[in-house]
């Protein structure tokens, strides 16, 4: 039977997991597996096993039992090895770039931030500030919509507008959070969201990333907003990405 | 409780929500350490979040809704605060939830 990966810790790190089950739809029970100082926490994974969205909570929450105790390099979701053995080897060939990762992350928490512009409140702000696009926009209404092109060509425009205040308020997230970090990672825009990054944090630095939230907050425009996501185990700091 | 019962009711570890997790679940799904030699299982009902930042703001579709949504607004009279009740139908994906 394949086994489903969950997380990588040391085994001097206390392994809370009384009570946690697997995923699937058995509910495994977890595993440990050792290998000199590393340990891999891991459940029997089904033949046929199907990721749903409840399989990406129990994964989470497995992850979660461990990092609450401690350092854990978290897998990404859904890793499957052939069998036990297949991670202890992995565990011995990979101990030198796992230690040192765990040693990396040590005291650290990740905190995930993403802005989101309210994107009506944001297009009335550039009109206004914008007689070019105002008078053209003007015009269109005007003209109960204008031709195809001319809105294409309209719209064209107001994208680009769009996109620099995209870029603008990235980079002041950026900027004034930055320098509490240990390490930044960027990621995609899910749902519209102008900004979306992750942040390594020492535990040393949390108050000071968590006091230059209000005056980066106050300092953005009406339109946009920030939210903090964590402290979350560190996933967005584990991977062969992680220097960058 | 048993443990069809657990695999049905999402548990939150350490203070966090499903609702958080919702929130950062690219980070679940598209981040975190990767072993080569190992397989990745086939995730199900599982929207691909990795997105190019282009699509959000580039293309005729997206041109035509911002011409659409310009051409809807208020542009008279004191400033809506952040505009979250105006009633513009929007594509679920220019939405927003945070804040």
């Amino acid at each position: 039977m394949s086994s489903y990966v969950y997380c990588v810790t040391r085994a001097s790190h206390p392994l809370p997991l009384e009570g946690a089950v697997g995923m699937g739809e058995h509910a495994p029970a977890l595993r440990l597996v050792r290998e000199q100082d590393l340990v891999a926490v891991v459940s029997d994974a089904p033949e046929n096993l199907r990721a749903k969205r409840r399989d990406l909570v129990k994964h989470d929450a497995v992850i979660g039992r461990i990092y609450a105790a401690g350092t854990v390099l978290p897998m990404r979701f859904g890793m499957v090895a052939p069998d036990d053995e297949a991670v202890q080897t992995e565990l011995r060939s990979g101990a030198r770039r796992y230690s040192e990762l765990l040693s990396r992350i040590d005291g650290h928490v990740e905190l995930n931030v993403k802005g989101v512009h309210a994107e009506e409140a944001l297009l009335r702000d550039l009109l206004l500030q914008n007689d070019e696009l105002r008078a053209r926009n003007h015009a269109l209404r005007a003209a109960d919509g204008g031709r195809h092109q001319d809105k294409v060509a309209f719209g064209e425009h107001v994208a680009a507008a769009v996109a620099e205040r995209r870029a603008r308020d990235a980079g002041q997230v950026i900027a004034r959070l930055q320098p509490h970090a240990a390490q930044i990672r960027r990621g995609p825009p899910v749902d519209g969201c102008f900004v979306n990054v992750s942040f390594l944090v020492a535990s040393g630095a949390r108050a000071d990333f968590d006091g230059a939230l209000s005056p980066l907050r106050r300092e953005l425009p009406g339109y946009a907003s920030v939210e903090l996501y964590g402290p979350l185990p560190p996933y967005s700091f584990v991977g062969n990405e992680a220097d960058v | 409780m048993t443990g069809i019962a657990m695999t049905q009711t999402p548990q939150a570890n350490g203070g966090r929500l499903s609702g958080e997790l919702y929130k950062v679940v690219e980070l679940i799904l598209d981040r975190g350490l990767v072993i080569d030699v190992f397989v990745r299982v086939s995730v199900i009902g599982l929207e691909v979040v990795t997105i190019d930042a282009r699509v959000v703001v580039a293309g005729v579709d997206a041109y035509l809704r911002f011409a659409e949504v310009c051409g809807r607004l208020d542009l008279t009279g004191s400033s809506p605060r952040i505009g979250r009740s105006l009633p513009l139908e929007l594509p679920g994906r220019a939405r927003t939830e945070i804040g």
